[in-house]
């Protein structure tokens, strides 16, 4: 990313902003991917969330990673897109989840990339699960930082990563078994 | 194979370095459909001005600055030459003792008491004011007189009361000009035979000054975008990081200037400053654990420690007010108990001192007016900077939720790298001139100057600052 891409792209640059979308859209449609419940959700997430880089694109003061920054703009309009629908509600107790025969679909499939499979499995987590399972082990954010990002307590994000991951590793056991 | 990639108890772990370096597209034609939703350009050209507002500004005013200068110089150059034109043919004509006299019915004259006439106009141009002279006296004693007097550069001489009014009124529309010199020829008591308007001369001498000057200003600074690097990428280059003011500082810049007047109403003034201040800044590194390098390992991220502190060693680059720094701290593990990852941000936050040098070189231009002994001038210009010193110290260092401190607060941190060498400032000031006498005069000006460095020496963006303040001085004339 260069910056007269960068700063052509503040402009309003049609083609300066497609360079800048096409620099970052793998990178950010993986993100919106682990946030959302299914691929046409994470599109939804994606758009609006590069609508929102390019109208604030002239606020990044430049003191940190460019990345970093369009990485936050679309973890936020993901939550918020989650908000939206209230989904972020959703507190199921893991105990009541039974991994269902159904869900067979979401277990690793060997040839392919472990990412692609672990969100697979993100996908048939509870919304609750997944927000917190993705704040706190792939954005870094500590369980009081997630507890006021979400409007939670911290013992409820702490209850819900742990559940998130007593899930994934049971997923993934399950693989190993079949 | 599964087993290979996760370990029972670093799942988050694996699942981190599983996402790592994977990347999927959007379905084709997303772009088209995200386009159709952008605002278009000139939407966003609001957002240009909001980010480039300052140098746009200045950009204005400096052009109508030059514009009005521009204009106001050909004007008075204009009405200079018209003049000077004038007198000659006036003083051809009295040379050959061709009496000037108001013949013409529309030319105006004034009236004095008991005499006809006694203030003329010349026939042809009516900018010029001929006192009118006894009868017997050939009026080009008078213009001899006149010439004497200015080239000895005659000060203002106060007219008889009972003509002002008339002499006032003759020289009303001639306004424009600068300032008039009315001339007395220097006879006896009693031989006073007339007084003659000069519009050549005005009362203010061309010439050189020079003066010390004082500015006091308040400095506050914005920081501007960085030359970007994917800093994000703890594989990428070196995290670079610019220091951020957020006090406005007190700066006192200390002058000798000299000036010379190059044109009627236009100075060129120079000089040579020295300033002095202490920047005090903060930086927000952004860093997080995989960004340092593990120099003692008693266990890492994942999983509580054993037997003693994990220390990591983290280097970036700070870009300062005049330099860039090269940052280097040892970070210990607080309690070695606690998990954290290798996500873990430090959120550090460092305060800085720097004790900054400059050595200084103003090219300015002044327009200036006035009357008596005031003079208001308008300057506009720009301000060389040469950075002698640049001494960065870190006086402080925090990091959020004490996870980690650093391992020995004697170490250095700050390993000076560079200083900038050069930057170059805007100035605009706006002030007043009082003469104490005819050599010394003092001035309070107040400026307003910002910086016009684009980038620093390491090729990131220089803090854009701006000052204002008033400057105060003592001129001497030659």
């Amino acid at each position: 990313m260069t910056e007269d891409i960068l700063k052509a792209s503040i402009r309003g640059e049609r083609l300066a902003q497609k360079e800048f979308y096409n620099f970052f859209k793998g990178k950010m449609f993986v993100v919106c991917l682990r946030y959302a419940k299914n691929r046409e959700d994470a599109e939804d997430m994606l758009q609006e969330g590069f609508i929102k880089v390019f109208q604030d694109l002239h606020q990044y003061a430049g003191a940190g990673s460019l990345e970093g920054w369009v990485r936050k703009v679309i973890v936020n309009v993901a939550l918020q897109h989650l908000k939206k629908q209230q989904r972020l509600l959703s507190t199921v107790e893991f105990d009541n989840i039974e991994i269902a025969d159904d869900a067979d679909h979401a277990l690793p499939h060997l040839d392919e990339p472990m990412a692609k499979n672990l969100i697979r499995i993100l996908h048939q987590m509870p919304d609750g699960f997944r927000t917190v399972f993705n704040l706190y082990v792939l954005e870094g954010y500590t369980h009081i930082e997630i507890a006021e990002i979400l409007g939670i307590s911290v013992s409820t994000s702490k209850t819900q990563y742990l559940r998130a991951k007593a899930y994934m590793r049971k997923m993934l056991a399950k693989s190993l078994m079949t | 194979m599964m087993e290979e990639h996760t370990p029972k108890d670093n799942l988050d772990d694996f699942i981190r370095r599983s996402f790592e370096r994977y990347e999927e597209d959007p379905s084709p034609g997303f772009w088209d459909n995200l386009s159709d939703k952008l605002p278009n350009q000139s939407a966003t050209g609001m957002a240009l001005i909001h980010r480039f507002g300052w140098q746009i500004a200045a950009a204005a005013v400096i052009l109508i600055l030059s514009s009005t200068l521009i204009a106001g110089y050909l004007h008075f150059t204009n009405k200079v030459n018209t003049l000077i034109a004038g007198q000659t043919e006036l003083k051809e004509q009295l040379l050959h003792n061709n009496p000037v006299v108001s013949d013409q019915p529309n030319t105006p004259s004034l009236s004095h008491s008991n005499t006809p006439s006694p203030i003329q106009f010349h026939q042809n141009n009516t900018s010029y004011v001929k006192v009118d002279q006894r009868e017997g006296l050939p009026p080009t004693l008078l213009i001899e007189n006149q010439a004497n007097a200015i080239a000895a550069n005659s000060v203002n001489v106060e007219i008889k009361p009972d003509i002002k009014p008339q002499v006032e009124n003759a020289v009303a529309q001639l306004a424009y000009l600068p300032k008039w010199n009315i001339l007395s020829s220097q006879f006896q008591q009693g031989t006073i035979v007339a007084k003659v308007l000069s519009p050549i001369q005005p009362v203010n001498k061309p010439g050189w000054y020079t003066g010390v000057h004082t500015t006091v200003s308040i400095m506050s600074e914005k920081q501007k975008k960085q030359d970007h690097a994917d800093n994000d990428n703890h594989h990428g280059p070196r995290r670079v990081v610019s220091s951020q003011s957020k006090l406005n500082q007190i700066v006192a810049d200390y002058w000798v200037k000299a000036g010379k007047q190059i044109a009627p109403h236009f100075t060129f003034e120079t000089g040579l400053g020295y300033q002095q201040f202490d920047r005090l800044a903060e930086h927000q590194p952004e860093l997080k654990i995989r960004d340092g390098e593990r120099v003692h390992d008693h266990g890492g991220p994942g999983g509580p420690s054993h037997g003693g502190h994990d220390e990591y060693d983290f280097n970036y680059t700070l870009n300062s007010y005049a330099g860039s720094m090269d940052i280097n701290l040892r970070m210990a593990q607080v309690d070695t108990n606690a998990m954290y990852s290798d996500n873990q941000p430090l959120e550090l936050k460092l305060t800085t001192k720097e004790r900054v040098k400059t050595l200084r070189i103003p090219l300015l231009l002044a327009a200036h007016t006035g009357k008596g002994k005031f003079k208001f001038a308008l300057k506009g210009g720009f301000i060389a900077n040469v950075f002698l010193q640049n001494e960065l110290e870190v006086t402080g260092i925090s990091s959020g939720g004490n996870r980690f401190k650093r391992s020995d607060p004697n170490d250095p941190i700050a390993q000076k790298e560079s200083t900038q060498r050069y930057g170059l400032d805007i100035v605009l000031a706006a002030g007043a001139e009082y003469r104490l006498n005819n050599k010394l005069s003092v001035l309070a000006e107040p400026t307003f100057s910002t910086s016009l460095a684009l980038q620093n020496n390491n090729l990131a963006p220089a803090p854009s600052y701006q000052m204002a303040g008033l400057n105060v001085g003592l001129n001497y004339r030659f």
